[in-house]
């Protein structure tokens, strides 16, 4: 029987609670089915402590370590793992058809096919659902899956490679075959956010190491992060309405405190003031509402959305 | 059912840049230092795209995409960007490439190596 990983990273155990739930109730059973042996492991980023292991049923749980330092290089150890395929799913990604993602299974009965890449970045193979032969990967020279800066001698005109795309290239280069799942058919099947962690982190970080008012400079110079702090806005409902309890709290217990408040997105979006960058964020936000609310439609809850922007959650 | 392309992968050069990514991106640098003078940047401050020389203290302020060459980064956050020489002897280091220079102390919480390398949480760099 071949064993298959299920396999992500996570930061924040809430965000955690919120995955381990879709992947064992979408995701396994349809591995399963396959007669695979599935596993699923979380690697605890950091706040290893807060992990509770009675809210992660049937997990396996790795912390950093030698060879294991973070996220990035988790992904290039759990090759190592005793296994013959691996799952990568990120933390803020969700598959809601697990008879779809285990449909692609059967492509691994072509030698030369590597992966799967289930979500897509520009139309390029990306680590966010990687459906991966390891054997495929162990071949390659390791690090293979980290993100890596190739040419840093002519910085900033270097290439930045994110996590999967050295691997992409090599495997590539060996004749392997990476199939991408093209975009419309992946968000048909599969609901992810983007930079939900990294907006927590990044304010933990930032207060940390240049105080907070810095943070909200940055809030104010990248609008990536209101949409991020809106993803989890809306994950929160979608946490609190399950688990009645707050999301992406901070040290004080406030809901979204470790990412951006309810009040705290409202003045951050009075301050916006360029038409076009306001539209492009009510657009987005538009985008996340409809995500969280197959989220939610899957779980048959109600959620109660507070109103951040104008006209968001109301159809064009 | 349709699959995308299988062709051999090429990718494209990042032209995005977020902090929320790891990236250390092109991006225009400006150069505000006079060698005659001391630079203390201060606790508050957030710079981009910016070079700093060997006069240069850093006191607490952020740095994003920012070249440091030879000043004393004693405190604040270094965020993708290129630590060119001086020394890092506190303060954050994410996500940025460190060429060379000496480290002193402080929080390695991740970043690339000058062979390109990620090195992650806690793997500082040895002093080069």
């Amino acid at each position: 029987m071949s064993r298959l990983l299920v396999a992500s990273p996570h930061r924040y155990p809430d965000l955690a609670r919120l995955w381990h739930r879709f992947v064992m109730r979408e995701l396994v059973p349809s591995f399963a089915a396959l007669h695979l042996d599935v596993q699923v492991n979380i690697f605890c980023d950091a706040n290893a402590e807060q992990f509770d292991p009675q809210h992660f049923p049937n997990v396996r749980f790795t912390r950093s370590g030698p060879g294991m330092g973070d996220f990035m290089e988790f992904y290039d150890a759990t090759l190592q793992a005793p296994c013959d395929f691996i799952l990568f799913l990120d933390a803020d990604t969700f598959i809601l058809d697990g008879h779809w993602a285990s449909s692609y299974f059967s492509r691994f009965d072509d030698p030369r096919l590597a992966a799967v890449s289930l979500v897509p970045r520009a139309g390029a193979p990306a680590i966010f659902a990687l459906l991966c032969r390891v054997e495929s990967y162990r071949a390659l020279v390791p690090p293979a899956l980290a993100c890596r800066y190739e040419f840093p001698d002519i910085w900033p005109s270097g290439v930045n490679l994110q996590p999967g795309d050295f691997a992409a290239r090599e495997l590539a280069r060996a004749g392997k075959i990476i199939v991408t799942i093209d975009e419309e058919e992946s968000q048909r099947h599969i609901v992810n956010f983007r930079s939900t962690t990294g907006v927590r982190s990044s304010r933990e970080h930032a207060a940390s190491a240049a105080g907070n008012s810095v943070f909200w400079k940055m809030v104010g110079m990248f609008p990536e992060y209101l949409c991020a702090a809106y993803d989890n806005l809306l994950l929160g409902c979608l946490y609190q309405s399950l688990y009645h309890q707050p999301f992406a709290p901070d040290s004080a217990g406030t809901a979204l405190g470790g990412s951006l408040t309810v009040v705290e997105l409202r003045q951050a979006l009075n301050e916006v003031r360029e038409a076009v960058q306001l539209e492009s964020l009510r657009r987005s936000f538009q985008e996340s509402h409809a995500k969280i609310m197959r989220l939610a439609g899957r779980e048959g809850v109600e959620l109660a959305i507070p109103e951040v922007y104008p006209g968001v959650g109301t159809p064009d | 059912m349709h699959s995308g392309p299988q062709v051999p992968y090429k990718r494209p050069l990042r032209k995005f840049r977020s902090p929320l990514r790891w990236y250390t991106g092109p991006l225009e640098i400006f150069h505000m230092q006079n060698v005659q003078q001391h630079l203390i940047l201060r606790t508050g401050e957030l710079h981009t795209n910016r070079k700093f020389g060997p006069n240069t203290i850093n006191r607490g302020a952020a740095l994003f995409e920012c070249e440091w060459d030879g000043g004393l980064f004693e405190s604040g956050l270094f965020v993708g960007g290129l630590f060119r020489s001086g020394q890092f002897a506190g303060g954050m280091f994410l996500g940025g490439i460190f060429w060379s220079g000496t480290w002193v102390g402080g929080t390695w919480e991740g970043g690339f190596d000058r062979a390109g390398i990620y090195r992650s949480r806690n793997d500082r760099p040895t002093s080069a």
